[in-house]
C-alpha cells in the first residue's frame, strides 16, 4: 500500500510536469496534475488483481471520467485534463523493450514485446474513446431536447 | 444572411480559429465542429469543414448564389493547451453573441498574447518529467536525479533543434542517443546500478504518447485520414527515440561484449 501511495505521488508529479510542457495554467495545472493520480492510483489497485491490459483500461476509463467530470464543471475542454493525465500510461517502456530486444538479436522477443506494446496503446485509447463517446452522446442529446428536438448544426455523427 | 462581418471575412475568421486550434493540439472533431459552428452561428446556410493534421479546407454556402471555399495548410505543430481552452472559450462566445470582424481579430491577438511558460521553466518541467518517472518505474533516488540531469539537457536540445528547423525524425534520434549516452555513462560514473530504468524515464519527454492516443481516437471517430497521419507522425518519432538510444547501447555491447 505504501509502495502504491508513493508511485501515486510520483506520478501526480510526473503529469504535472507534463501539462507545464503542455503550457497548462493556473487552476488546469493542478487539475491535470491530480488526473495523473487518479490514472496511476486505478492502475496500481486494478492491477494487482486484473492483469496488465485491463489495469490500462480500467485506469484510462477513470481517468476520461475524471477529465470529462472537471471539463463539465470548469467549462475547459477536456484534453487539457485527459492529455496529461494518461501520460503515465504511455508505454515507453514497451518501446524501450522492443528496440532493446532487436539490438540483442532476439527478434521473437521484440515481436512479442512489440504486440505488448500495441496492445497498451490500444487498451488505453479504447478505455478513453467509450467514455469520450459516451459523453458527447449524452450531451448532443441534451442540446436536441434544449432545442426542441431539430437542429442542423450538431446533426453530424 | 451574414450579420456582422461580411461572407469572405467570416470564412477567413473561421478558418483562423481552426487553423489556431489545430497548430496548438486540438482534436480534429473540435476544430470542425468550431468552424462549421462559428459559419452557422453567424448565419450561413450550410458549413462543410474537413480538417487533417496538415490542412484545412471549409466551403460555406450564404444562399442559393453565394458559395466560398479556402483551404488552410498547417506547417507547424505543437501543444499549447492553454491556448486550445482560450480559443474554445471565443468560439462558444461568438456562437452565442457574433462579433464583428475587427472584434474579432482583436480577440484573437488577445489569446495569442497569453502568456507561456518560459524557456527554463520548461527545462525543469522536462526534468521533472524524466525524474519523476524513473522513481515511478522503480529507480532509486540518485538514478532520479541522474534522469533529471538528463531530461533538463534533453530539452535544452531540442529547443536548441527546434529553432533550427530540424525535421522531427532526427530531433528524437539525437534525443534518444543523448538520453542512453548520458544514461549509461551516468551509472558508469556512479549514479546508481540500473541504466533501463533511468533511460526508460528519460525517454518519456520525447514518446509520442499523446499523438498515438489521438490518432486512435480519430480513427475511432471516423477521420480516417487524420488517424493514419497522425499514427505514422507517431511511428516515425518513436522509431526515431527507439533508434537513437540503440546507437549506444550497440556499440557498449561491441566493446564490452556483454551486456
Amino acid at each position: 500500500m505504501g509502495a502504491i501511495l508513493h508511485q501515486t505521488a510520483a506520478s501526480f508529479f510526473a503529469s504535472l510536469c507534463f501539462a507545464v510542457l503542455f503550457q497548462v495554467r493556473g487552476r488546469n495545472l493542478v487539475c491535470a496534475a491530480a488526473a495523473g493520480g487518479v490514472c496511476w492510483l486505478v492502475y496500481a489497485v486494478s492491477g494487482a488483481g486484473l492483469g496488465e491490459l485491463p489495469a490500462y483500461f480500467l485506469a484510462a476509463v477513470a481517468t476520461t471520467i475524471y477529465a470529462e467530470f472537471f471539463a463539465r464543471v470548469l467549462r475547459t475542454p477536456a484534453i487539457v485534463y485527459l492529455a496529461a493525465g494518461v501520460i503515465p500510461l504511455v508505454p515507453g517502456g514497451g518501446i524501450y523493450r522492443t528496440m532493446l530486444f532487436c539490438i540483442r538479436g532476439a527478434p521473437e522477443e521484440a515481436l512479442s514485446a512489440c504486440i505488448n506494446t500495441i496492445g497498451i496503446a490500444g487498451a488505453m485509447a479504447m478505455g478513453i474513446v467509450i467514455v469520450s463517446s459516451f459523453v458527447r452522446m449524452l450531451s448532443h442529446q441534451q442540446i436536441i431536447k434544449f432545442q426542441g428536438g431539430s437542429s442542423h448544426a450538431i446533426s453530424r455523427k | 444572411m451574414i450579420t456582422c462581418m461580411t461572407s469572405a471575412e467570416l470564412l477567413s475568421c473561421a478558418l483562423l480559429l481552426g487553423r489556431r486550434l489545430l497548430e496548438c493540439g486540438a482534436e480534429i472533431y473540435r476544430v470542425e465542429e468550431s468552424i462549421e459552428r462559428m459559419c452557422l452561428s453567424y448565419g450561413a446556410q450550410s458549413a462543410d469543414v474537413y480538417a487533417v493534421p496538415t490542412a484545412i479546407i471549409a466551403t460555406i454556402r450564404i444562399d442559393e448564389e453565394e458559395i466560398l471555399t479556402q483551404t488552410s495548410r498547417i506547417k507547424q505543430r505543437g501543444t499549447d493547451l492553454d491556448k486550445v481552452a482560450a480559443l474554445n472559450g471565443l468560439c462558444r462566445a461568438v456562437c452565442t453573441c457574433p462579433v464583428s470582424y475587427g472584434q474579432f481579430q482583436k480577440d484573437m491577438q488577445q489569446i495569442e498574447a497569453r502568456p507561456q511558460y518560459s524557456k527554463q521553466v520548461q527545462y525543469f518541467a522536462c526534468g521533472g518529467v524524466a525524474a519523476f518517472f524513473t522513481l515511478l518505474f522503480g529507480g532509486s533516488f540518485t538514478e532520479g536525479l541522474l534522469a533529471f540531469i538528463i531530461g533538463f539537457l534533453l530539452q535544452i536540445l531540442v529547443s536548441y533543434t527546434e529553432r533550427l528547423y530540424m525535421h522531427a525524425l532526427f530531433t528524437n534520434l539525437l534525443g534518444g542517443v543523448w538520453i542512453s549516452l548520458a544514461a549509461l555513462l551516468g551509472i558508469a560514473v556512479g549514479f546508481g546500478h540500473n541504466y533501463d530504468v533511468v533511460i526508460i524515464g528519460s525517454i518519456m519527454p520525447l514518446v509520442p504518447g499523446l499523438l498515438m492516443t489521438n490518432s486512435i481516437r480519430d480513427m475511432i471517430a471516423g477521420d480516417f485520414m487524420a488517424g493514419i497521419s497522425r499514427f505514422s507522425e507517431a511511428l516515425l518519432i518513436a522509431a526515431g527515440i527507439a533508434a537513437g538510444a540503440a546507437i549506444p547501447l550497440g556499440m557498449r555491447t561491441l566493446l564490452l561484449g556483454v551486456f
